[in-house]
Parts: C-alpha cells; sequence; structure tokens
C-alpha cells in the first residue's frame, strides 16, 4: 500500500510538473464552461415561457434540463479527455526505457498498474471537482435538487473510471502516446454509440450490444437513479481494462 | 514447389475468410460458403503437416505457452465477469433519489405487479419518431424492473404491417398487453392507465353478468334470432361470465352479479323480483334494461323511481328506415360525445321496434342521467300505439297535437349515488334476502342503462352496424370496477432559477474566462519556473 501510494505522488508530480495537465484541464473547464452557460441562459428564458403555462410550470426542472444534459456533453469530452491523461502512464517507460527500472523494483506488476491508474482517477476527480464549482451559482440563484447532481458526479466519475482503466491498458500496448490514445478513442467512442445500432427491434443479441454500450448505465445517473446494475457495470468494466493492463505487462517478461 | 508449401497459410487464411464473408453476405448460399471455409481449413492442415518441421520448435517455444495460457486466464475472467454481470442485472436493486420519485412506481402500482400471476408482455407500437417512445421505455423499464414477469418490445409500425395487422392497431402510440389469451391496449403514457389495463388483462376472477329470465325474455342459450346467443359468446370473449338467472324462485340474489340484463321481459315481473331489483340497485348494482313497447306495464313504473320517463309510445321513422324493412326500426346516429358508451362511437344503431326513453324532468336525489342516443328529426312516437297484424301507412302517420315530434329519445344512462346504508338490514322483505350491505357503510354508487328496445341485442340484429359494439359499450361502463385504481400524477416543485442580466454575466466570466484562464495561468507559471531551473 506504501508503494503505490509513493508511485501515486510521484505520478502526480509528473502530471504538474509538466504544463500538459494543465492545458488538458484548463480546456476541459473551458468547453465544460461554455456548455454549462449557453444551457443555463437556454433555460432561463424556456422556464420563464414554461412558466405561463399552469401545466407545464410544474415540471420546470433545472436538473432534468440543464444538468442532466451537461453531463451527457461530459461524456463526449471525456472520450477525448481520458486518453490525453492514460496514453503517457506506461507507454513513455517503455519508450524511455526507464520501465527496465520499473519492473525490477520491489513493486509488483498489479501495485504499478494500480497506482499508475489512481494518479490518473484522482487528476480525474479533480477536473470533475472543478466543473462542480460551476454548479454553484445554479444552486445560489436557483433551487436544483441536490440529489440527482451528485448521482450525475457519482455516474461521472465512475464512467472516469472506466474510461481511465481502458486508456491504461492501451498505454501498456505500445510505446507510441499518440497510438494509445488514438486507439482509446476509437474504443472509447464505439462503445458510447454502440447502442445507435439496437435502437429499433430487441432480441438477444440487440440486448448484450445495448447492455455493453456505456450510454446505457449512464442516462439512469443523471436523473437521480442509482442502479446495482450499472454499479456492478462500471466495476466489472474497470476491472477487466486494468487486468488486461496487467496481463499485457506481464506478458513482456517471456515476449 | 517450395513457395507453395510457404505461402499456403495465406492461401487457407483467406478461403476461410471468403467463406465466413460468403456466409453472413448470402446467407442462403450457405453450402458454397462452408465448402470453401472447409478448403481453407485443409489447406491450414496441409501446410501444417508440410511446414512440421519448421513448425516444430517455434510451436513448443515457451514463450507460446505463455501467450496461450494468458489468452485462456483472458477468457476465464471475461467470461466470470460476463457470468456475474449476467446474474447481478437481473438481480438489481434501483434507488429513486429524486424527492418527488418521479421514476418511480406508486405503491399500488407495485402492488399489482408483484401479485402478477401470469407473463405479461408489452407490445409498443411507437414509430420512431415518436416522442412519447422514450416516456413509456422509460417506464415499462420499471415495470419490468419491478416483476420478471413483464416482458416489453417496441414495434415499428410502419416496417411491421402484419403486425399492426393482427393486433388491429389503428394509432400511433398503441402498447398492447397479453396475458396469456387475455389483452388490454392503452395509448397514453400514464403510469394510471397502464397500471389499469394490467389489472383488467390479468384479473383472475371473472365478472359475472346475470340475464335475467322467466318473463319470455330471449334465451342466452337459444341461437334462433330471438336469443341473446351471440351477445352472450361476444360478452365471454371479452373476459366475462354470462348466466341466467331467474329471481322469482330464487331466495338469494347472486352475490358476484357484476351486472344484471333484463332483456326485454314480455310479461311482467313481481313485485318481489321489482324489490330485489331495487335493493340491489341501492347496494350498488349495476343494471341494464331493455324495455320492448306495449310489455310490462310495472317496469316503467319502477323506472320512473330512477328518474326514467317511458311511454307507451313506438317509435316511428318513416325516412331513414333500414333498407328493406319497415317503419319501425328507427336508425339511430346521434349520440352523447361526453358520455364514455357514446364518446366517439363511429356506427349507427337499428332499433326495430323501439319506445322512447327519456329523462323524467324531476330525477332522485344523487341521480345524474344522460340521454345516450336519439333518433334523427323524421323520426316521432306514436302515443298509445297498439301493433296490429296488419297496418296501413295511414295508421302509422303522424298524428299532429298527440304523437311526439323527433327527435326522439331511445337510450338513457344514470349513475345514482347512495348515501351511506345504515348497519342494519336495509328494506328487504321478509322471505326475499337482501344483498348484504357492503361493510364499512360506504357511499354506494348504482349504474343503470335502459334502452327502449330489446331486439337490437338479439342474435337478428346483433351484427348489424353498431349494433353489438353499442350493447358492448354499454356492457363495459356498466361493469366498470370500482378497484381500478386511481394513481396521483406525481407533483414536483418546479426547479428552476431567475438570473438577472448581470448574474448571467458574472456566471459566463466565471465559466468561460475566469475558471479556465486561472488554471492555463498556473501551467504557464510552472512552464516558465521549470524553463528557468
Amino acid at each position: 500500500m506504501k508503494n503505490i501510494g509513493s508511485l501515486v505522488r510521484k505520478e502526480l508530480r509528473a502530471y504538474f510538473s509538466s504544463p500538459v495537465a494543465y492545458v488538458v484541464i484548463s480546456g476541459f473547464l473551458l468547453l465544460v464552461g461554455y456548455f454549462y452557460y449557453s444551457l443555463i441562459t437556454w433555460f432561463n428564458s424556456a422556464a420563464m415561457q414554461m412558466a405561463q403555462n399552469p401545466y407545464y410550470a410544474q415540471q420546470v426542472n433545472i436538473n432534468e434540463m440543464v444538468f442532466s444534459p451537461l453531463f451527457h456533453n461530459m461524456t463526449i469530452l471525456l472520450v477525448f479527455v481520458a486518453p490525453l491523461l492514460t496514453m503517457r502512464l506506461l507507454a513513455e517507460e517503455k519508450k524511455t526505457g526507464t520501465d527496465e527500472l520499473l519492473f525490477t523494483s520491489p513493486l509488483s506488476v498489479g501495485e504499478i498498474v494500480l497506482g499508475k491508474y489512481l494518479a490518473a482517477l484522482i487528476m480525474w476527480a479533480l477536473m470533475l471537482g472543478l466543473t462542480a464549482l460551476l454548479s454553484v451559482f445554479a444552486f445560489v440563484y436557483g433551487n436544483p435538487e441536490l440529489a440527482p447532481w451528485l448521482t450525475g458526479y457519482l455516474g461521472l466519475f465512475l464512467l472516469g473510471a472506466l474510461f481511465l482503466a481502458i486508456g491504461l491498458f492501451f498505454s501498456s500496448l505500445t510505446e507510441n502516446q499518440i497510438v494509445a490514445a488514438f486507439l482509446t478513442i476509437v474504443t472509447l467512442f464505439l462503445l458510447l454509440v454502440l447502442n445507435w445500432v439496437t435502437s429499433s427491434g430487441g432480441g438477444g443479441w440487440r440486448s448484450v450490444v445495448s447492455y455493453i454500450s456505456f450510454s446505457e448505465h449512464f442516462e439512469d445517473m443523471t436523473r437521480g437513479i442509482v442502479d446495482t446494475k450499472d454499479l456492478v457495470y462500471y466495476a466489472s468494466f474497470s476491472f477487466f481494462g486494468l487486468f488486461l493492463a496487467h496481463s499485457a505487462i506481464q506478458s513482456r517478461r517471456w515476449r | 514447389m517450395d513457395a507453395l508449401k510457404r505461402s499456403l497459410n495465406t492461401v487457407a487464411g483467406v478461403l476461410v475468410a471468403a467463406g465466413l464473408i460468403g456466409w453472413i453476405v448470402w446467407p442462403q448460399k450457405k453450402a458454397i460458403a462452408l465448402a470453401v471455409a472447409a478448403l481453407g481449413l485443409v489447406a491450414l492442415a496441409l501446410y501444417v503437416y508440410l511446414n512440421r518441421a519448421a513448425l516444430g520448435p517455434k510451436l513448443s517455444r515457451k514463450s507460446l505457452l505463455y501467450s496461450g495460457n494468458m489468452i485462456l486466464v483472458v477468457l476465464l475472467v471475461l467470461a466470470i465477469l460476463g457470468l456475474a454481470n449476467y446474474f447481478l442485472a437481473k438481480h438489481n436493486h434501483r434507488w429513486d433519489f429524486t424527492k418527488a420519485k418521479v421514476h418511480s412506481l406508486s405503491g399500488q402500482s407495485i402492488a399489482v405487479l408483484k401479485g402478477l400471476k401470469t407473463d405479461i408482455s408489452f407490445k409498443c407500437f411507437f414509430r420512431v419518431g415518436n416522442y412519447d417512445r422514450a416516456a413509456m421505455e422509460d417506464l415499462l423499464k420499471i415495470y419490468a424492473y419491478h416483476s420478471p414477469r413483464v416482458r416489453y418490445e417496441f414495434i415499428d409500425p410502419d416496417k411491421n404491417p402484419a403486425l399492426v395487422k393482427r393486433y388491429g392497431v389503428t394509432q400511433d402510440g398503441t402498447t398492447v398487453l397479453e396475458a396469456g389469451n387475455k389483452e388490454g391496449r392503452v395509448t397514453t403514457t400514464s403510469e394510471e392507465d397502464v397500471t389499469n389495463a394490467l389489472i383488467k388483462a390479468t384479473r383472475a376472477q371473472k365478472k359475472v353478468i346475470y340475464f335475467l329470465e322467466g318473463h319470455g325474455e330471449g334465451s342466452i342459450e337459444a341461437t334462433d334470432e330471438g336469443g341473446f346467443s351471440t351477445a352472450k359468446a361476444e360478452l365471454e370473449k371479452l373476459g366475462y361470465e354470462v348466466r341466467k338467472q331467474a329471481l322469482a324462485l330464487a331466495d338469494r340474489f347472486p352475490a358476484d352479479c357484476a351486472l344484471l340484463v333484463v332483456a326485454g321481459p314480455q310479461k311482467d315481473l313481481l313485485p318481489n323480483e321489482y324489490e330485489t331489483i331495487r335493493t340491489y340497485l341501492r347496494n350498488g348494482g349495476r343494471a341494464l334494461v331493455l324495455v320492448d313497447p306495449e310489455t310490462a306495464t310495472l317496469l316503467p313504473i319502477f323506472l320512473a323511481d330512477y328518474g326514467v320517463k317511458l311511454e307507451n309510445d313506438v317509435v316511428v321513422d318513416k325516412v331513414s328506415r333500414l333498407l328493406g324493412g319497415d317503419y319501425f326500426i328507427p336508425i339511430v346516429s346521434e349520440y352523447d360525445a361526453s358520455h364514455p358508451i357514446t364518446a366517439k362511437f363511429p356506427y349507427p344503431i337499428f332499433l326495430p321496434l323501439a319506445r322512447s326513453v327519456d329523462a323524467a324532468e324531476t330525477k332522485p336525489d344523487g341521480a345524474a342521467l344522460t340521454v345516450l342516443a336519439k333518433t334523427s328529426q323524421n323520426a316521432y312516437a306514436k302515443i298509445d300505439f297498439l301493433l296490429k297484424p296488419k297496418m296501413t301507412l295511414d295508421d302509422i302517420a303522424y298524428a299532429a297535437g298527440k304523437d311526439r315530434p323527433g327527435p326522439i329519445n331511445v337510450a338513457l344512462a344514470g349513475t345514482y349515488k347512495f348515501p351511506a346504508a345504515p348497519a342494519a338490514a336495509p328494506e328487504a322483505k321478509p322471505g326475499q334476502p337482501a344483498p348484504a350491505v357492503k361493510p364499512g357503510g360506504k357511499e354506494t354508487e348504482a349504474r343503470l342503462v335502459v334502452m327502449g328496445d330489446s331486439d337490437f341485442a338479439k342474435n337478428g340484429y346483433y351484427g348489424m352496424s353498431g349494433n353489438g359494439n353499442f350493447f358492448l359499450n354499454a356492457a363495459n361502463w356498466l361493469t366498470e370496477e370500482a378497484d381500478l385504481i386511481a394513481i396521483q400524477p406525481k407533483t414536483q416543485t418546479p426547479r428552476t432559477i431567475q438570473l438577472t442580466p448581470s448574474q448571467g454575466r458574472l456566471i459566463f466570466l466565471v465559466s468561460i474566462v475566469i475558471l479556465p484562464l486561472v488554471v492555463l495561468l498556473l501551467g504557464i507559471s510552472v512552464w516558465v519556473r521549470r524553463r528557468s531551473l
């Protein structure tokens, strides 16, 4: 555990000592801020119109009309942000040859994978925390419901955990960061839109495909619903990503 | 020869791939595709055999062993995770954290779902662009969560015309629920409607409809023109049970009676029978009374207590009469659009030998009467008219001052609210036990439909135009049960925000300018500091 802690610290230092992390975070904040601002100004005028009609007045809901779409937009951003956080983690070690050093250190492969993963996860949590600052305005000037907002952030965090695990796996495959990032983006994007093919009709394979798709498991969380099914999905997918990364590193020993 | 030996694996790969592609693209030519793939496998085997000397050391290498081992482990982990997901997805638990529980079902609905004894399949006919589709899917998802017996599928009516025809779907957004051989349908996405449809479709106990007998009424068993066997069969199709009941000799009124049909008695009922029916209605009973002209002298007096006015008359319709029929078959096509029985009722009905049914000027307390149907202007009611074997046009001519001009009302529906009955036995006569008063002393509501004709529902006329539908509509409205649930729509507090222009500008500045800029400046300062190191 101590080993993991020192590795996490080392990785976090690496993030913050290069300008890359700052650029990524500030770009992410800029885009989220833009989405947030445009959604909330649109909602501000739409809510006023809806308030005129007693039937619609009751359905005015900032959680469903601002935060839910905002969280969805953030998942799209995450497809591009997560690879930026993970691409370096293992690929760079291989490129610069420091992996020999790392793998001969007293750290086990599992600890290395976990340490690097946790560092990326902390970065992601930090980015989410910064975007959460924006919501303060909504809570000060309006009356959003707290619980769906929290479950939405929980969903974003878990989705990020999953994306980072997949990104870490691709980073373990190659020594080229661009290749790692691109493979991650393609995979994540494909899994995000996988349920498009299932929009019509039912049937066995369709339900499997839509189960694998991320969006199926994210939708409910943005609306205040937490389902054990979705938690299991996130946990198992993240675990599988880390397990694959672990196996890929292990395989270097005999290749 | 050597070149062929070495490239045989490529050939094998191409053949197998071609076979697979052929299988997917032209599934009807499966045999050819399989043959090509088999040829590829043979080529592969040949390659391995011819190159066994060169392959031998490679195959036994340690790394291959390890790789194979690892692939196995990965597959095993994948299988375990897949199984765990499969199992846990079926045994999930969900929490709705919204305050108004907008994504949860009401307690009533959940109770209904938990009590399901049969599998329910929802067939939702929604066009792809239908706005309500997502709402319905969200709703049914929660239904399926609460009961493993619930299945649902969405069908695009444009792409499945055969299914649309089979289920008789005429409206986009119709959901058909099947429970065994029963079915129900909903055209809204409200929880209340879906749950009520569910209750109706899965009700184990059939509602029983009793046809009164013993006064020359048409029999529900008779298959001739004057019988009600068609009406009986149609009611049974709707899930009712139909029995006959003689009241004169019965010592007890059937407790399970959902509807009493008095279908055109030719002789008068006995006073105690009237009393029994009166008690039955007093306790929230439902009755459909079909009264032909020139019969049952006491029946008009009995019905007068319920605000129904029956004249001794016959409706004559000289213009819109049935083609080939005589003047005594008025065609009725003007309906009350507000009543559930006749709202959107599109067909005319034919009433062979009908009398007028009107609402009396004075109606009893708690009564609400609706005239359901009336004839056209051309019809008129001949007052105090006696039917004779041979009638001339003069006999049935309109007698000004005596006969009543059209339009003539021929059907009436009424609801009667009775205050809570005293706990003691109600006004039952000795020897004529009344149905027990419902415990709790709740206010009761009786329903009554009176029509001036019984022939329209008999076998001879049942299938004519809208006759059968009208009869079933009336029966359905009458038997509507009080236990169908009413679910309050969920009230949510509006969750909104009111921004002044300066607050809007503050949000703009903070979210798009200040926050990203602060992080960026931090990065630049780190970069500058590290450069100067």
